[in-house]
């Protein structure tokens, strides 16, 4: 996704879309979290140190003309749509104006077919377009074949699996778990830990997926299991991309934000903090490595992650970010993160299971 | 097995949801009333909605993560119930297994905690 910074005219005429959006063409009244996540929009993705407010209403008369790049278009309309889902509903009449500044601003964006879905509750198709992207990622083509869809419904159901996958798998499961004798702090090591830190099996272990790139995205960003953090990483791992940034994005938002069940996993509602959600996705969208085409794990698993983050441009985690996502458990600590394994920064001290009094960290 | 109030007048741990069939099923059809037996007192002006999912699909408990979404007027709060038996379901909660046994007081506490904090920010005290 590309930040932009738009010219004092324009700007104001995308924060007066944004409360088109917000307030369904001024027919309802904005509500606290969309005020803020307008806000937080143009600290984060529109890079104003002093945001502008507006009120409720239509469509701005000049979007057009104001609006003149494609760059500024593009992005418009995405930020259009992540925020009209942010009240935990998707409202038709919100998503009606998303879809009139759009057709004013001749884009067309996957999100938006992801977004009529949602407002006509259709979550499996949701479900469906998200499997394709992923299908489309993960084949060597680009693009989604038949071949592909067999290779992944083949993962899908283990109990197909013969011995010559059972062979494969072990020599799958063998080299990830060499990765635990890289040295600590690397990226190898880093995300072993995650993975036995979080009980998650191996690629080639029974109930595994052969693919790394969520944890992948964990790692690299430092956001951890949380639920709220896992917001976070959709709003960052949609910053890093640029075409299927919405898939990421929307689906964090109706999963964690809207409660909505678009595919297996823990769901909730209301989850969203606008300053850490948008200054993620800056975040995300600073990077410079295409961590979807072409890239290679294997090729900077012994790399140091304090200086892989620096090779691909990352922002640091913010001491705000460090006290208010470290203070839920947020963040990912220890060796290879930013925040230490003794900072204890939440409410729930690390230790082993079952140990110590529950007790409010200190201020 | 009926769920009341305990013979030395304490609340129900909320571990009684993964061992109690009917009980989580009362909880599941109807939260305000099943949460005031675990000694979660929801006032009557605020009402009670629930979000359920499946930590991960090996998970023991269905709906093993809960997440009750407190509501008055334009405002809400919330907290969640993780089964002890769904690690996936507990680091979604807390961002990292907090236990492993059912009936452990810690998870107790701290979804009452939890609880308590969701009913002080409705309040506008948190």
């Amino acid at each position: 996704m590309k930040l932009v910074r738009p010219n004092p005219e324009q700007l104001n005429t995308i924060v007066q879309a944004l409360y088109a959006v917000a307030s369904a063409a001024g027919t309802v009244a904005p509500i606290p979290v969309e005020i803020r996540s307008i806000e937080a929009i143009q600290r984060h993705m529109l890079q104003q140190d002093a945001p502008v407010a507006a009120a409720g209403g239509p469509l701005p008369d000049n979007l057009e003309s104001a609006l003149d790049t494609p760059e500024l278009r593009r992005l418009t309309v995405r930020l259009l749509m992540m925020l009209s889902v942010i009240d935990r509903r998707v409202r038709p009449e919100k998503v009606a104006v998303v879809e009139q500044a759009a057709r004013r601003l001749g884009i067309e964006d996957r999100g938006l077919g992801i977004l009529r879905r949602a407002a006509r509750g259709q979550n499996k198709r949701i479900a469906l377009t998200l499997m394709k992207t992923f299908v489309d990622w993960w084949s060597p083509s680009g693009k989604a074949g038949l071949r592909d869809w067999g290779r992944f419904l083949w993962w899908m159901l283990p109990q197909l699996h013969g011995a010559g996958t059972a062979r494969k798998n072990r020599e799958m499961l063998a080299r990830y778990q060499g990765l635990a004798k890289l040295p600590e702090g690397t990226f190898g090591h880093t995300l072993y830990r995650f993975y036995a830190d979080h009980e998650i099996a191996l690629p080639g272990a029974p109930k595994s997926v052969p693919w790394i790139m969520h944890e992948v995205y964990h790692v690299i960003s430092e956001y951890g299991v949380a639920l709220e953090a896992e917001l976070l990483l959709t709003a960052f791992v949609g910053g890093t991309q640029e075409e299927t940034c919405m898939d990421q994005i929307l689906f964090g938002l109706l999963s964690y934000q809207a409660g909505r069940q678009i595919v297996g996993g823990v769901i909730s509602e209301g989850l969203l903090d606008p300053e850490d959600y948008f200054r993620a996705m800056a975040r995300g969208a600073r990077i410079q490595v295409d961590l979807v085409h072409g890239w290679d794990f294997w090729a900077v698993a012994e790399v140091d992650m304090a200086e892989l983050r620096a090779r691909y441009n990352l922002p640091p985690i913010s001491e705000r970010e460090r006290r208010k996502v470290g203070g839920y458990n947020g963040l990912l600590t220890g060796s290879g993160h930013s925040t230490p394994a003794d900072a204890t920064p939440g409410p729930f001290a690390p230790g082993p299971l079952d140990s110590g009094p529950l007790e409010p960290a200190a201020a | 097995m009926a769920a009341q109030v305990q013979d030395d007048g304490a609340t129900l741990s909320t571990g009684i949801v993964w061992s109690d069939a009917e009980f989580k099923r009362r909880l599941l059809s109807g939260p305000k009333p099943a949460l005031r037996e675990l000694g979660i007192a929801v006032p009557d002006e605020v009402s009670v909605r629930l979000v359920t999912s499946k930590g991960a699909p090996g998970d023991v408990d269905d709906h093993s993560l809960m997440q009750f979404v407190l509501e008055r007027g334009d405002d809400f709060a919330h907290f969640f119930l993780p089964s002890p038996r769904s690690p996936c379901a507990q680091q979604a909660v807390y961002g990292r297994i907090l236990t492993k046994r059912l009936g452990d007081p810690l998870l107790d506490r701290s979804i009452r905690a939890d609880a308590e904090a969701a009913l002080r920010k409705l309040d506008g005290t948190a």
